[in-house]
């Protein structure tokens, strides 16, 4: 089943607001493709943001039956993390996805 | 049956010797027990669900997993017994033979605590149990490759138990000593007496030896025991 973008922004939304981290106290009505998840001002510490992929990866699974594994080397070495904030994280998962199609 | 109260144990390599004694010994403790295996079982087991699924192949312990997620929605406990053994002198040790036993030791290790964590990490909670050896502190000839593999897994677990312990997950060691299985069916008798008398306790390891640390390891009153590796027989 084909997944476009706006999909799996909603996807790792709802996974965040299940995971609710501390630092989403009274902003979760707020969340947007804009939400920075990682480093300065992110919603997520190493350990959250560990939950956050690993959830995003079976939601995406579920969803669409990829099997993607998102917080590979690659990632991990890019200069400008994929995981900085919702959007960027989206595309990196459409990237994948791509990629294994 | 998802929602079941009764403890969901998942254990690897339970055709035989002490991973289908964890099977009897844990369905009889009322928990539901996952099992799997390369070859089919010829026994059954109430309260037992076999998976058949190779510990060396990521695809079949992902289908294990959502076998388990599936059937019963979470998972408590994870036994990584599956393991292969060859003595060999390292200076005769095939490369395939290398590949063959990391593969089943130390990466499928790897792959099914890797696994199972990410189902008990959402309820923030679970017990990974992983088997070594004897043979890794003995430091026993001809077990070089065996032992090393072996020797990983303890180190992983170690190095796991820091990472998972933020989310509830403890993980921890059991080193049996020799016990009568198939996997030292080929090892010469004089040469597991010499093990035996390098033991504080100079007897073979029983499978009930192997159940009772593992007990302790997974009860709920051990949520502050981690990282710990202990080895059967007085080493």
């Amino acid at each position: 089943m084909a997944i476009n973008r706006e999909q799996i922004v909603s996807l790792i939304i709802q996974k965040v607001k299940e995971i609710d981290p501390r630092a989403l106290a009274g902003k979760s009505d707020g969340l947007s493709d804009q939400t920075r998840l990682f480093g300065k001002e992110g919603l997520f510490d190493s350990l959250g943001l560990v939950a956050l992929i690993v959830d995003v990866e079976q939601g995406l699974a579920d969803l669409a039956g990829v099997a993607v594994t998102l917080g590979d080397d690659q990632a991990m070495s890019q200069s400008h993390s994929p995981f900085r904030t919702v959007g960027s994280l989206a595309d990196y998962a459409l990237t994948l996805i791509d990629e294994s199609q | 049956m998802s929602g079941t109260n009764r403890q969901i144990v998942l254990i690897t390599g339970t055709r035989r010797g002490i991973g289908r004694y964890l099977a009897e010994h844990f369905a009889g403790k009322g928990a539901r027990v996952v099992g799997c295996s390369r070859e089919p079982i010829d026994w059954q087991l109430e309260g037992y669900m076999h998976v058949l699924a190779d510990v060396t192949q990521e695809d079949d312990v992902k289908a294990l997993m959502s076998t388990v997620q599936r059937e019963f929605g979470r998972l408590d406990v994870a036994i990584n017994n599956a393991g292969i053994a060859s003595t060999n002198a390292a200076l005769l040790t095939p490369t395939a033979t290398i590949d063959r036993i990391m593969a089943t030791n130390f990466r499928g290790t790897v792959v099914v605590c890797r696994e199972s964590a990410k189902l008990m990490m959402r309820r923030k909670v679970g017990r990974i149990v992983n088997l070594s050896t004897i043979a890794v502190p003995m430091r026993i000839e001809g077990e070089a490759l065996y032992a090393a593999s072996k020797s990983a897994v303890v180190t992983y677990s170690q190095i796991l138990a820091r990472e998972l312990g933020p989310l509830g997950i403890t993980v921890n060691v059991v080193g049996p000593a020799p016990i009568e299985t198939d996997l030292i069916r080929n090892v010469p008798k004089d040469k597991i007496q010499r093990i035996l008398d390098n033991q504080a306790i100079k007897r073979l390891g029983r499978f009930e030896d192997v159940a009772n640390v593992i007990d302790f390891f997974v009860r709920p009153e051990s949520d502050y025991v981690t990282g710990q590796v202990i080895y059967l027989g007085g080493v």
